[in-house]
């Protein structure tokens, strides 16, 4: 259970970097650390099958995902 | 004069909102009929009512049937939506150029994409004794297939799985589910009802069948993403 306090405020910091980080690719890569450490979460509040799927797509697929969307896009201002 | 007009039919919004919310019953109540009554039954009689051996396999594939094929229809309109914007990659168009990684890179994926794969394998099978399941071996044979596209490129993934395998297996899978789940119905019990013990299939069936909706639900999700992973990277080189 303690590891669960620890790892709340730490999302908490990542979700507010990931609204809050200018470049695209950045807050990409700081989203699926936040997937990663939700997916921890999980598994500590006794839920494998929703930590499986949280790793498997929230920081597997959807980033690359993303990462393959950013690469299409421009930068128009500077970082 | 606009704004306080939005503003008030916001409020009153709202105000209907709130006034829902408080006609809902206490979050987190034992008196709740999902606690009183649902989640006993689910945990007392479900592992004996559905034959399946983990709850949360019994409540996915049996009592929630319809919810987890509608999930597999969300994710196959999601991609027939990409489709009819982008259209599908094909392998006339790949022929470009594209430069591999170093050596040491290949060689790890090359190591590493059989033992994702038998992993992938592990939790689709043993979705109905251990946590897991179909959707996330699934998406586990997706990531693979896509880090084996990063590394050795579209044109030698497409050679490999061709859009038309792909095509059969995204339309094939949902197909099955719905046809066993309508097979419950035959037999004379609920939508997916097959894997229930009284309906006097024997064991042996029940397991495949069983394993045929994981397996049938991890080729849906699995071919997907593949697919809608292949769309953007075909729109990438443009």
């Amino acid at each position: 259970m303690s590891l669960i306090y620890f790892l709340v405020p730490f999302l908490l910091v990542i979700a507010v970097a990931t609204v809050f980080t200018r470049d695209l690719l950045a807050a990409v890569i700081i989203f699926s650390a936040y997937s990663l450490i939700m997916a921890v979460v999980w598994q500590q509040l006794g839920a494998p099958v929703l930590a499986l799927a949280e790793v498997a797509i929230g920081a597997g697929v959807t980033v690359v995902l993303f990462v393959v969307a950013v690469c299409r896009t421009t930068r128009e201002e500077k970082v | 004069m606009k704004k306080l007009g939005a503003i008030f039919l916001l409020s009153l919004c709202g105000l209907f909102l709130l006034a829902a919310v408080t006609s809902l019953p206490r979050m987190g109540d034992p008196e709740n009929p999902t606690n009183s009554l649902v989640v006993p039954r689910y945990l007392e009689k479900g592992l004996r009512e559905t034959g399946c051996r983990n709850t949360v396999t019994a409540i996915l594939l049996s009592y929630r049937g319809y919810d987890t094929m509608m999930e597999m229809v969300v994710l196959f309109t999601a991609l027939a939506a990409a489709l009819a914007i982008l259209g599908r990659e094909s392998l006339e168009t790949c022929c470009e150029t594209f430069v591999l990684p170093s050596l040491l890179v290949r060689m790890v994926v090359v190591i590493f994409v059989p033992l994702f794969l038998a992993f992938a394998l592990y939790v689709i099978t043993h979705g109905f004794t251990t946590s897991g399941g179909g959707f996330q071996g699934g998406v586990i044979v997706a990531t693979t297939v896509i880090i084996y596209t990063l590394v050795f490129g579209l044109d030698e993934m497409v050679k490999r799985i061709s859009p038309g395998v792909r095509m059969v297996l995204e339309s094939s899978a949902i197909l099955s589910f719905m046809l066993v789940g309508l097979l419950g119905i035959a037999l004379g019990g609920n939508f997916l009802i097959t894997t229930t013990p009284t309906l006097g299939l024997s064991d042996f069936l029940r397991r495949a069948i069983l394993l045929l909706l994981e397996v049938s639900i991890g080729l849906a999700s699995g071919a997907v993403i593949i697919s809608l992973f292949c769309l953007l990277k075909k729109v990438e080189r443009g």
